[in-house]
């Protein structure tokens, strides 16, 4: 199965009747073939969004740890590896959650900022999730996000690491 | 005994800080040269490492965007620019978020617009910074250039 044909059968299925529950047994023998063309499309699909996370954050990791002392004219410090790896991390496993349920969202700025954290930074037409990682590992991670037009769905919060990538999935699944 | 410095400013109290006034503030390229658009102020210009002692503003009663940019190391708007904060929609802003957020004149002998914004701490710095980047717009003519 290719990734074409993949993309092909979920262009053509657009009314609810294309997804509808077979009558006869041997109408099955379709849906099944379609189930895994679908499958196939949807791994495809999600080996090119995390080809296109990694690529990002290379992007964003060369910028940032090339940032010298005082980068701001304020007194910013530089920055090292650890804390990169940690928003990588971060970023990994809040979008292969994402992805196992097919939910997609767009791809984050990844912030460096004057005190020695690092922002991760999503503004689409939806929602706006500002997550913000500390410098040092055993402080805790910064969340505040606003779904648009929701003002009950905003989320502040601040948790140790682990549990901010639980927080995070979880306010993204239950807004999207 | 001291001599006592005649050439310091007073402090100025809060009420002096008029709706129609302006905080600035100088952002280097390191923070915006990634930005998609240079339209949109991004919430990380609102931070310092001092900021819990207080962010770094200057106030127009005694300043000018110029000034704020000659000031700078790099005094070219291809590497800084700077944005302003009308006091009006700070104090809106603070109302309505609730912020515990206060503006502190903290005159410098070389600087007598410097200002503080005290407040900013661990627990609501992110939730400040988004809300605040939403109402701080770029000087006139002090939009940096790509």
């Amino acid at each position: 199965m290719s990734k074409e044909r993949g993309k092909e059968f979920l262009e053509t299925r657009s009314s609810i009747e294309d997804w509808s529950i077979p009558a006869r047994f041997s109408d099955w023998l379709s849906p099944i073939e379609d189930l895994s063309v679908l499958k196939t499309a949807f791994i495809c699909i999600k080996m090119d969004k995390k080809e296109e996370l990694i690529h990002l954050f290379e992007k964003y990791r060369g910028y940032i740890l090339e940032l010298p002392e005082n980068w701001d004219g304020y007194g910013a410090p530089s920055f090292n590896n650890e804390i990169l790896k940690r928003v990588s991390n971060l970023l990994e496993k809040v979008f292969q959650s994402l992805w196992n349920e097919m939910i997609e969202i767009s791809l984050p700025l990844i912030q460096p900022v004057p005190d020695g954290s690092v922002d991760i930074n999503w503004e689409t037409d939806k929602f706006e999730l500002l997550v913000n990682i500390p410098s040092e590992d055993n402080k805790l991670v910064n969340i505040y996000g606003e779904k648009i037009g929701f003002p009950l769905e905003e989320i502040e919060n601040r948790s140790n690491y682990e549990l901010a990538i639980l927080v995070i999935t979880h306010w993204l699944k239950r807004i999207i | 005994m001291a001599k006592k410095n005649n050439l310091a400013f007073k402090a100025e109290p809060f009420e002096n800080f008029l709706n129609e006034h302006f905080l600035y503030r100088g952002v280097h390229k390191n923070l915006w040269q990634y930005w998609s658009s240079l339209d949109k102020i991004q919430p990380h210009f609102f931070a310092s490492k001092q900021a819990e002692q207080g962010l770094s503003t200057d106030w127009s009663k005694y300043s000018t965007p110029l000034d704020i940019l000659n000031n700078l190391t790099d005094p070219i708007l291809t590497v800084n620019g700077i944005v302003e904060l009308k006091i009006e929609k700070l104090k809106a802003s603070i109302i309505q978020n609730n912020f515990p957020l206060t503006i502190a004149h903290n005159p410098l002998p070389k600087n007598r617009a410097h200002t503080l914004i005290h407040g900013i701490h661990k627990g609501n710095v992110t939730k400040i910074r988004r809300k605040i980047s939403k109402i701080t717009e770029w000087a006139p003519g002090m939009k940096p250039k790509i």
